[in-house]
């Protein structure tokens, strides 16, 4: 395929996408009080009959000790909120309309269970509030829910350890549950503060998902969130480094850990340059220096390998 | 030279331990607290206060370390030192009918005070319909001092000999990291986000400047980013929300250096001279040992050859100012049936400049200079844009296709307009001659040149959930990258690289039973052109992760990461993997007793074909071939060719048993 042929194609792709959404010609809008598409699959569909609703104190009838619980949890404030409709005030707002639970002497098919549906389904029912979220945007298109990790295996509306966003288990022990790989690059010789308490997996990362690969959050123009902290690498430079800005940090250093100083990729700075600065090159060719003796970091000279606003050499 | 902190022999005996006492209030005692990274306790029911509920917690005690071998390599991995520490303290307020009258919860928590390198302090506070408060401070003290790194390695065979025991470029900076954001009316139909962020990284640090020989340079590091948000949020339909975003990041780089010293010797005459970091007289570096003198310093510490490379003064200005204003105009959407939308556009415009202020006195042996002054401005800008669109249609109950549009384009010009006028000597060079036997040369530098790339991705999925129990998604992600690189602008002198990716994704989730859940992800992609040399050609991903849970309090999980990358081109044979396999257990029976265990093999590679220049010791066999054709005839410099292998396997292994022996 020619590039421009590829090109073409993948540029109109995203239109192709929408122009699918109004062939599927489901683009009238949901009610004002539905919740979002796929939630109403599902059982005890949020419904705009305020009669099918028998409010929390109903429940809590049955339910004493869950709701003694949610009660000093932050989702028992909606039940607050008197202005609203009934699917969005207490125990309803999640779990549907109980009228036909109650009469129905407990009946669990007339109530949505979280434990009896699909992680869509119950990630659709958070998603139904929290979707209109900064950090939450993106989940719907994230790796997380495309591999079936739903918002319940991270939060606990009920059984939270972390009173802070009702988190399973704090961080980062709840993200090595799955990334065991994290936890052990975490614990080389040289890593980010992470056990330690200074940084955190979602400075970084955002696990509801983010416009990139890896759920990794950017700067706002785009730059790599290293950034955020080592702020005096971000440019722009008189003379940038072409792989910084174009195949990134990761391109000399692994992030998590290392066993090399300066979470470098090799444990030798010259091993590394010159696996880049070696015909066919872009940039120079390495120097004609004896590699047995002196030099062998070629950062000895070329100091201010990040980009240089002095040397288009990095000298300074 | 000595470590920016501080000399110091090693201490001998190795141990650290670690008292701690929990030290609170009596009426206001709760468990253990939670740093960020253990585990919460049991949250009693603290004391009541009004309509609060108070709870707190403080944790002192004293660490005594001490450490054999390396003192400095010891600080550059760890840095836990002896002390008196406040290791731990929470506090919250909880309104008990969540109507507080300022709030109502109210969380602190930190640790780290009193001398431990990391210090966070994280607070939270909100208030219902009115305002959400998040804010942290964070202290990093980051001790570098790892003396193979950046060392000239001199040789012992040089007269005098100096060995290089400390890291040419070691460092002892602190970073502090303040963020507050502020939210208000986060459930009205309008409402408003406010940030800062301010980043201050100060302390110590060596470098080195490459001018005859290379000279250690302190650099007292000051570099500053203040950010400020705003952006106001817009429910401007049900489910649908269209936001302004406007960032003003400020950034300030003083981080001036100045000549240090590491090999000093007295001039003949009166005065001194540093001699730099690269000692090594049999390669002349700074120079040669001239007959009849056996040493480059004789035994009073004189200079015998005043041909030599060296530096009376140095300095450089380096005032980076750099303000980047940004914006950004986001829309998410649940309004339609089955369709779920989200779109951003930011564009965003840095401006940086700087002086270019720089002055040498000494002698550049090989082009004759005595001194040099450079002044002049450099200034630079990067002009982004940024377009994410993003939707999920739900064609069925079980399938839904996904669709990801991502570009991402800048510029950067570059320009820089500085006179360097050197002073070079007329006659016979050396350190002695005076400046006015020097004739001043001028030369500017004129760079004008602009460093664009276009970054474009789009990522398409079907996800299909054959049932509760089972599921797969296939996709195909296409990025296309087209750098450019105008070097002056003049004809033919562009670098222009395009590379177009074809992903394949391929994934499969199942649940088989509610306490076991098994992943597994794969990518394959395959690139039609390369920037750098070691960009893959072909690069692949296996993910598997498997999480079984028997029993709340037991968590078992297995993972295997597997990351390989490629480029076959016959001049570069670059291979790298990564390759990671795990298991982990976390059992806690009961709250007074917990074991965690964990194992992970970590295998590492990257290979690629250099060439370079060596010789052998005596007698030694190095693993290239001589006058490999390529290398030679490409780069007659650097004649030999060799495979750069690098490989590393890492066990990890832990354990951790928590026993408490009071459950309350």
């Amino acid at each position: 395929m020619s590039a421009i042929s590829s090109r073409v194609l993948f540029v109109s792709m995203p239109f192709i996408f929408f122009v699918v959404i109004l062939a599927v010609g489901q683009t009238t809008p949901q009610s004002g009080k539905a919740a979002p598409s796929p939630a109403k699959h599902a059982t005890a569909a949020p419904s705009a009959d305020s009669s099918k609703y028998v409010g929390a104190e109903t429940c809590k009838t049955c339910h004493e000790e869950i709701y003694n619980g949610w009660e000093k949890s932050p989702h028992w404030k909606t039940t607050l909120n008197k202005e609203a409709a009934p699917s969005k005030q207490g125990c309803e707002a999640c779990h549907g309309p109980g009228a036909e639970h109650v009469e129905g002497g407990g009946d669990k098919t007339k109530i949505f269970v979280f434990g009896d549906h699909s992680r869509q389904e119950t990630s659709a029912r958070c998603l139904s509030c929290h979707g209109e979220g900064h950090e939450q945007a993106h989940f719907s298109e994230s790796a997380h829910s495309s591999s079936n990790v739903g918002c319940l295996d991270c939060h606990s509306p009920h059984h939270a350890k972390e009173k802070p966003y009702l988190l399973i288990q704090s961080t980062p022990q709840l993200c090595y549950g799955c990334h065991s790989s994290a936890k052990a690059d975490f614990a080389k010789p040289y890593h980010h503060r992470v056990n330690e308490g200074l940084l955190q997996c979602n400075d970084c990362h955002n696990p509801h998902g983010t416009a990139i690969a890896g759920q990794l959050r950017t700067m706002p123009n785009g730059d790599a969130i290293c950034y955020k902290c080592h702020v005096d690498k971000q440019g722009p430079f008189v003379y940038e480094h072409v792989p910084v800005k174009t195949e990134g940090c990761v391109s000399c250093h692994t992030p998590h850990g290392s066993t090399n100083p300066r979470f470098l990729r090799v444990s030798l700075v010259n091993m590394l340059c010159l696996q880049c600065h070696t015909f066919p090159t872009q940039g120079p060719a390495g120097p004609a220096h004896n590699q047995s003796a002196k030099y062998q970091a070629c950062t000895m000279c070329h100091v201010a390998i990040h980009g240089s606003n002095f040397s288009n050499v990095f000298f300074k | 030279m000595t470590s920016p902190r501080k000399p110091g022999p090693p201490i001998l005996i190795s141990s650290v331990l670690v008292f701690g006492l929990l030290a609170a209030s009596p009426q206001y005692l709760a468990p253990q607290s939670s740093s960020g990274s253990q585990n919460p306790p049991a949250q009693q029911e603290g004391v009541t206060a009004g309509d609060y509920v108070i709870h707190t917690s403080a944790e002192i005690g004293y660490r005594y370390t001490n450490v054999t071998g390396s003192d400095d390599m010891y600080d550059t991995l760890v840095n836990l030192q002896t002390g008196p520490r406040f290791l731990d303290e929470t506090f919250s307020m909880q309104s008990q009918d969540h109507r507080g009258l300022l709030f109502d919860n109210l969380s602190v928590n930190s640790f780290g005070w009193g001398g431990d390198p990391n210090n966070v302090l994280r607070a939270r506070a909100e208030k219902n319909k009115w305002y959400n408060f998040l804010a942290s401070f964070r202290r990093d003290q980051n001790f570098f001092d790892y003396d193979l790194l950046v060392n000239p390695l001199n040789p012992p065979t040089s007269s005098p000999s100096i060995p290089v025991l400390n890291s040419a470029h070691a460092f002892d900076t602190t970073r502090r990291m303040t963020d507050i954001d502020l939210t208000l009316l986060p459930q009205s139909v309008v409402s408003f986000r406010f940030g800062y962020s301010h980043n201050n990284m100060t302390g110590p640090s060596y470098t080195s400047i490459h001018t005859g020989t290379d000279a250690l340079l302190l650099q007292p590091w000051n570099t500053t980013m203040n950010a400020y948000r705003f952006g106001a949020d817009w429910k401007i339909a049900p489910r649908t929300v269209l936001s302004y975003d406007q960032f003003l990041y400020y950034y300030k780089g003083d981080t001036d250096p100045q000549l240090s010293s590491f090999a000093m010797a007295f001039l003949p005459g009166g005065g001194t001279v540093e001699l730099g970091l690269p000692i090594d007289t049999a390669n002349k570096s700074p120079c040669a040992v001239v007959p009849p003198a056996t040493s480059l310093i004789n035994s009073s510490g004189t200079l015998t050859n005043l041909d030599c490379n060296g530096y009376f003064s140095y300095f450089r200005n380096q005032r980076i100012r750099t303000s980047t204003p940004m914006e950004r105009l986001s829309l998410r959407s649940n309004y339609f049936q089955r369709v779920e939308l989200l779109g951003s556009f930011t564009y965003s415009s840095a401006d940086m400049n700087t002086p270019q202020e720089e002055s040498f006195n000494g002698l550049e042996s090989r082009s004759d200079t005595r001194a040099f002054t450079t002044t002049g401005t450099g200034s630079a800008r990067q002009i982004s844009n940024v377009l994410d669109l993003e939707g999920t249609v739900h064609v069925t109950k079980h399938i839904r296709i996904i669709d990801k549009f991502y570009y991402w384009a800048f510029r950067i010009p570059e320009n820089a307009n500085f006179t360097e006028i050197d002073n070079v000597c007329t006659a016979t060079c050396n350190l002695l001659t005076p400046l006015s036997a020097t004739a001043p040369e001028s030369t500017t530098t004129l760079t004008q040149a602009s460093f664009n790339q276009t970054w474009i991705t789009n990522q398409t999925q079907v996800a299909w959930d054959i049932s509760k129990k089972v599921g797969a998604n296939l996709g195909f992600r296409y990025s296309d990258q087209v750098f450019k690189h105008f070097i002056d602008f003049l004809p033919g002198d562009e670098d222009y690289f395009a590379i177009h990716g074809y992903t394949e994704l391929f994934g499969v989730w199942a649940r088989p039973i509610h306490a076991l859940r098994l992943n597994f992800n794969q990518e394959y992609t395959s690139f039609d052109n390369v920037i750098v040399r070691i960009s893959p050609r072909r690069q692949s991903q296996y993910r598997f992760q498997a999480g079984y849970t028997p029993r709340p309090w037991a968590v078992l999980g297995g993972s295997i990461n597997i990351f390989q990358q490629s480029n076959g081109d016959s001049a570069v044979n670059y291979q790298g993997h990564n390759r990671n396999y795990g298991l982990t257990a976390s059992l806690a029976p009961n709250e007074r007793f917990a074991l965690d265990l964990a194992y992970n093999y970590n295998d590492v590679i990257q290979n690629a074909l250099i060439c370079f220049n060596d010789t052998p010791p005596p007698g030694v066999s190095l693993p290239f071939v001589n006058n490999a054709a390529s290398c030679a005839a490409n780069d007659p410099a650097n004649p030999l060719l060799a495979n750069s292998y690098y490989t590393n396997h890492t066990n990890f292994g832990m354990f951790t048993v928590r026993f408490k022996p009071s459950s309350a």
